[in-house]
């Protein structure tokens, strides 16, 4: 633990915010969001890399406007849920064309102070999503999953992919 | 054995959990006998059932991987249910063994309810730090067999679905039909003994309140939320059953005697929750209806209309056919919701009952979820969707008068346009005829002139050559000749033109 019991995860997760988002004031007169799935799957390829450690299942949501199953990390999600509780983490909801709606997540000032205290934590997150090409990598939501865009070339993050355990039913009926 | 590539953080296990699966899928009586039909479920048939389609009725063999389920009927309630068995085998990864069996029940009102137990679920060494039995199931490993589950049911029943019910699905749940593409089903499960952080759920309560355990940022919280979605209320009951419910579905945790009265419960529970998730999507496509409408009126309304008015009418019948679908929908839903009414009644009326009975069951539920809400919602919901839905054809058939006057209009413009051409070319023609004429006159003079030089030189040279004179009377003979040769080269080109008109005009 860290002060403000920021754990690793928590400073890591700011640090992603402050990678992809910006309050107003910052660059421009405009606060910057990510969306929830964008950022949910920047999530996922992080715990699968081994920057965040948290667990993660398939969940149904809603992308581009249908139902398919996404690795989600409700850990991930409380601690987004906390960030923004105290104020490190802005929130907003808006709608879309399909009348659903999608949220979008932006760091505060406060947040970016609590990055700046700790540089490490920016440096493993800004080292995992570097592209060759300078900068970071941005990144594109497309049907079948969500790409990293480097050097003009898409690398797939691999979130929609649903993982399978061994398991034995017995039919029962209700 | 299994394929996930997270190392898992394992605190809360189920002890062979029921898993029970429920959707509305728009049925009433007509499709429910075709689909007692297709099952052949009079005879309580066993059948193979694919998901591939035969698209080559001509021929007489076929061939299909080898992905289907295998469905053995078990009862029929005529015209009221159908229950049947499945066991599932479609591919899964390699080095993942799944025996997937689960009872089906299909209700003449469109419930379905897929439920199964879950009798082991593979403690895999490398990545569990779990030390227990196969019969309990981390909830991380749970959340995994359910998004398998509803993978696999919903890709049976699209097996089995006519394509009717098919076509009203993918337009509430957009590419539902398609592969990585799913519905929205209701959960439950119903397990007798919860273990967390290595110890039972009740030790734990006997100490901590429900509710603490549960709080926000609880490792017990966070690990239901993968399987239940959002914790939304929960409720403890007397004899120690607790009941959690999320967005997305239901945790019990009961004895052995409850099992059966809670499945009884939430059946209807459960159904209730579906039909309202259905019309929650049904009318989100309403808006989007609504949207696709108001953007084509806006568009054959603009001056400078980007598309053909011909692509509007087509956006328009597939509007008008999406339309129909929805409104096809209301009768059966209507349907439904009686059939929940009187099963609603019937549990309230069983609320009295002492502890040996259902009533405290029913009642703890009663609390946790708003029966008469949910019902006033879903009754809204259908009245409102239908008067929407009616505006929405109105709307169309004056959109398509619209388009159709806008290509009447269209059509006006192109016929006075053809008769000004039309016009144009018949006094293109006129001047070419007289022009061709005024070059036959030319060609006759010359002709002639050409005749008269040559009978002039062939006079001078009889008169130089053998002394004869005519007297003035090759003059009249000339006259005379040229006039006949004239004559007859008219007759010999007239000929000519018209035999190649004739020609022309018989190719064409």
């Amino acid at each position: 633990m860290t002060t403000n019991n920021f754990d690793a995860n928590k400073l890591r997760l700011l640090s992603l915010l402050a990678l992809y988002t910006k309050p107003a004031g910052v660059e421009n007169k405009y606060d910057h969001y990510i969306k929830e799935y964008a950022l949910l799957s920047i999530i996922y390829d992080l715990i699968i890399r081994g920057i965040l450690d948290y667990d993660y299942s398939a969940r149904l949501v809603l992308w581009k406007g249908a139902y398919l199953f996404m690795n989600i990390s409700q850990e991930a999600l409380a601690d987004l849920e906390l960030l923004v509780e105290k104020g490190y983490v802005k929130r907003i909801k808006f709608s879309t064309k399909g009348y659903l709606y999608v949220v979008g997540y932006s760091i505060t000032e406060r947040g970016l102070e609590i990055v700046k205290k700790y540089p490490e934590h920016m440096e493993a997150v800004k080292n995992a999503l570097k592209c060759e090409c300078g900068g970071i990598m941005s990144i594109i939501i497309e049907d079948d999953d969500a790409y990293y865009v480097c050097c003009d070339k898409k690398i797939r993050i691999g979130c929609l992919l649903t993982e399978d355990v061994s398991y034995e039913t017995q039919p029962i009926f209700v | 054995m299994s394929t996930i590539r997270d190392v898992l953080e394992e605190y809360t296990f189920l002890y062979q959990p029921i898993i029970i699966i429920c959707e509305w899928v728009p049925f009433g009586p007509n499709q429910f006998a075709h689909f007692c039909e297709a099952l052949s479920a009079y005879k309580k048939d066993e059948i193979f059932i694919t998901p591939e389609v035969d698209m080559h009725p001509e021929t007489p063999l076929f061939k299909i991987e080898p992905y289907y389920a295998w469905v053995r009927v078990k009862n029929v309630e005529e015209g009221k249910r159908v229950y049947f068995e499945s066991r599932i085998f479609y591919p899964e990864e390699s080095k993942v063994k799944q025996t997937e069996n689960f009872g089906v029940t299909v209700e003449e009102s469109g419930f379905i309810f897929y439920s199964c137990k879950l009798i082991k679920c593979s403690a895999d060494e490398n990545i569990s730090k779990a030390s227990l039995p196969v019969e309990y199931a981390s909830l991380d490993k749970l959340a995994r067999v359910v998004s398998d589950l509803l993978e696999d049911t919903s890709t049976l029943m699209n097996s089995m679905l006519n394509s009717y019910q098919k076509r009203i699905l993918s337009v509430i749940f957009p590419r539902s039909h398609e592969e990585l593409y799913e519905r929205k089903k209701i959960l439950c499960l119903i397990t007798k003994e919860i273990i967390y952080k290595g110890r039972s759920l009740r030790e734990h309560i006997k100490e901590t309140k429900l509710g603490d355990l549960l709080s926000s940022y609880s490792d017990f919280r966070k690990e239901l939320q993968q399987v239940l979605g959002f914790v939304i209320n929960w409720i403890e009951l007397p004899d120690g059953d607790i009941i959690i419910r999320g967005r997305d579905g239901f945790l019990i945790l009961t004895d052995e005697r409850g099992v059966e009265k809670y499945k009884k419960v939430m059946k209807i529970i459960l159904s209730l929750l579906a039909l309202e998730t259905f019309y929650l999507h049904l009318f989100s496509r309403v808006w989007m209806i609504w949207d696709s409408l108001n953007l084509i009126r806006s568009e054959i309304s603009r001056e400078d209309v980007e598309h053909s008015i011909g692509k509007y009418r087509i956006a328009l019948s597939s509007t008008l056919a999406d339309t129909v679908i929805l409104w096809d929908v209301d009768h059966l839903a209507r349907f439904a919701l009686n059939y929940l009414n009187r099963q609603i009644e019937l549990l309230r009326g069983k609320q009295g009952e002492g502890t040996l009975g259902d009533g405290e069951i029913i009642r703890a539920i009663l609390s946790i979820v708003n029966v008469d809400e949910a019902m006033e919602v879903i009754r809204s919901k259908i009245e409102a969707t239908k008067s929407v839905l009616e505006a929405f054809r109105m709307d169309i058939d004056g959109l398509t008068t619209l388009v159709n006057t806008f290509i009447e209009r269209e059509m006006r413009s192109i016929r006075r346009a053809m008769w000004k051409s039309i016009k144009k070319q018949t006094r293109m023609m006129e001047i070419e005829q007289a022009e061709k004429e005024r070059l036959e006159l030319i060609e006759f003079l010359s002709a002639g002139l050409l005749i008269a030089e040559i009978l002039s030189l062939m006079f001078a040279w009889l008169e130089s050559a053998f002394s004869l004179t005519f007297g003035g009377w090759e003059y009249l003979f000339s006259i005379a000749a040229i006039f006949m040769l004239a004559m007859l080269l008219r007759f010999v080109i007239r000929r000519i033109t018209g035999e190649e008109e004739e020609s022309e005009s018989s190719t064409q």
